[in-house]
């Protein structure tokens, strides 16, 4: 009897379960998948590609400038 | 530091932090689904702290906006004490704009990133540090005067024994101060939460038992003029605009000098009658590629200001003996140390009668 008292939640529970993933399938879809992806974030923790994209701005300093500053 | 890795977000954990967590076009604006550079670079915002950090952290961002780091009123008002005129549209303000305007500072060029004035870049992937770098950040705007007397980078000087001896960063002194008090102030040391020697120190006022120079001169000098040594000067800087259209600007050799002067700043909270002053690189002649007479009250103002060098010792070559500052003329700012140009201006801060010698 006490091992048919706990059955009884646990088969409710995984019932409860497997609707859920049931219900669930199709939200991250192909496109979703797409929209998760984040060009920033792929490039900017990416050091090789960032070394190869990377364009060297010109310091724009007067070379007239002299002392301490 | 490279191009690359000025942008480069080493630690993909900054993903997961509160910052990180939000996305980036949030703050960076640009178009995050966009896998070309140049497009996904379009209304980009590199440092978006200028402005934004107050929807979650109002009360240090509202106390930093009135900060001299993001006012530059310090400025504003040593130029109008001298009569300058920074209306808009006014020489003065004009050359203001070009050359003293880089100076200011937001919350992400302290806590994010390297300040534009040099070059900026994230300084580490693209955590947001609590406490900014002392290297990075700090000293890459205060470096050629306090950052190099702390670390002892003027030869023939050693570095502050608050370096030597206990390695401490900026920070572990100046903290609140740096977001300001709160309300617009000319000055730092207008700033209730300035850092103090006695805020770690305050044995040496409450028990001045066994030192003599402690019980006779606590509250007559400031701490420097016996604790520190020669500091930079800085004379003579001149700001114009190069052939190329692009700011300037020239000043002489800087030096290497002590000068203890009558304090500028006198009151309750700095009683002491004598402190060490620094020359600030401003002469009259300063502005003068964008007209004539820009500071036509030139002598209100001394050039030689209250200063808290950044090279304390215990031992000093002024505090050996009582006599090795009594009647030292060297190591006093006295009429003959005054630029001819400056002598009207320094009048109030010159010592006229040396300390007498006692014969000790």
């Amino acid at each position: 009897m006490k091992k048919l008292v706990m059955a009884v939640p646990i088969i409710i529970v995984m019932i409860a379960l497997v609707a859920i993933g049931c219900s669930n399938k199709g939200l991250v879809g192909p496109e979703d998948e797409e929209e998760l992806t984040n060009s920033c974030v792929d490039c900017h923790t990416d050091k090789a590609l960032l070394q190869e994209l990377a364009v060297v701005e010109e310091e724009i300093v007067s070379e007239e400038t002299t002392g301490e500053g | 530091m490279e191009a690359w890795e000025k942008v480069w977000v080493k630690d993909a954990e900054f993903l997961l932090s509160t910052h990180g967590s939000v996305g980036c076009v949030i703050c960076h604006g640009g178009d995050s689904q966009e896998e070309v550079k140049e497009l996904a670079h379009l209304n980009l915002i590199i440092d978006p702290s200028d402005g934004d950090c107050n929807t979650c952290h109002l009360d240090v961002a509202q106390s930093h906006d009135l900060s001299l780091h993001a006012t530059l009123s310090g400025f504003k008002s040593a130029l109008e004490a001298r009569g300058g005129d920074l209306s808009e549209g006014s020489a003065l303000a004009t050359a203001m704009e070009n050359h003293c305007q880089e100076c200011h500072t937001t919350c992400g060029q302290c806590h994010v990133s390297r300040p534009d004035e040099l070059g900026g870049g994230l300084v580490s992937g693209h955590e947001f540090r609590l406490t900014p770098s002392m290297q990075y950040n700090c000293i890459a705007c205060h470096g050629a005067r306090v950052g190099a007397e702390y670390l002892g980078e003027n030869a023939g000087f050693p570095a502050d024994v608050h370096w030597t001896q206990a390695t401490m960063l900026c920070t572990d002194c100046h903290s609140q101060e740096l977001h300001g008090s709160g309300y617009l102030s000319d000055s730092r040391y207008d700033n209730p939460n300035v850092a103090r020697c006695e805020d770690c120190h305050e044995d040496v006022w409450t028990n001045t038992e066994g030192n003599p120079q402690h019980e006779q001169h606590l509250s007559d000098l400031s701490c420097y003029v016996c604790h520190s040594v020669a500091y930079k000067n800085c004379y003579g800087c001149h700001v114009s605009i190069d052939p190329e259209g692009l700011p300037c600007r020239t000043s002489e050799p800087s030096q290497m000098q002590f000068e203890i002067g009558q304090n500028p700043l006198r009151s309750s909270e700095r009683p002491y009658k004598y402190v060490v002053l620094r020359h600030v690189p401003t002469c009259s002649g300063t502005c003068d590629f964008y007209g004539e007479n820009l500071f036509p009250n030139f002598n209100d103002v001394s050039t030689w200001k209250y200063a808290t060098p950044h090279n304390i010792q215990l031992h000093t070559p002024q505090n050996e003996s009582c006599d090795a500052c009594h009647g030292n003329a060297d190591l006093f700012l006295t009429e003959e140390d005054i630029r001819i140009d400056e002598k009207n201006a320094n009048q109030d801060v010159i010592v006229t009668d040396l300390p007498e010698t006692v014969g000790k």
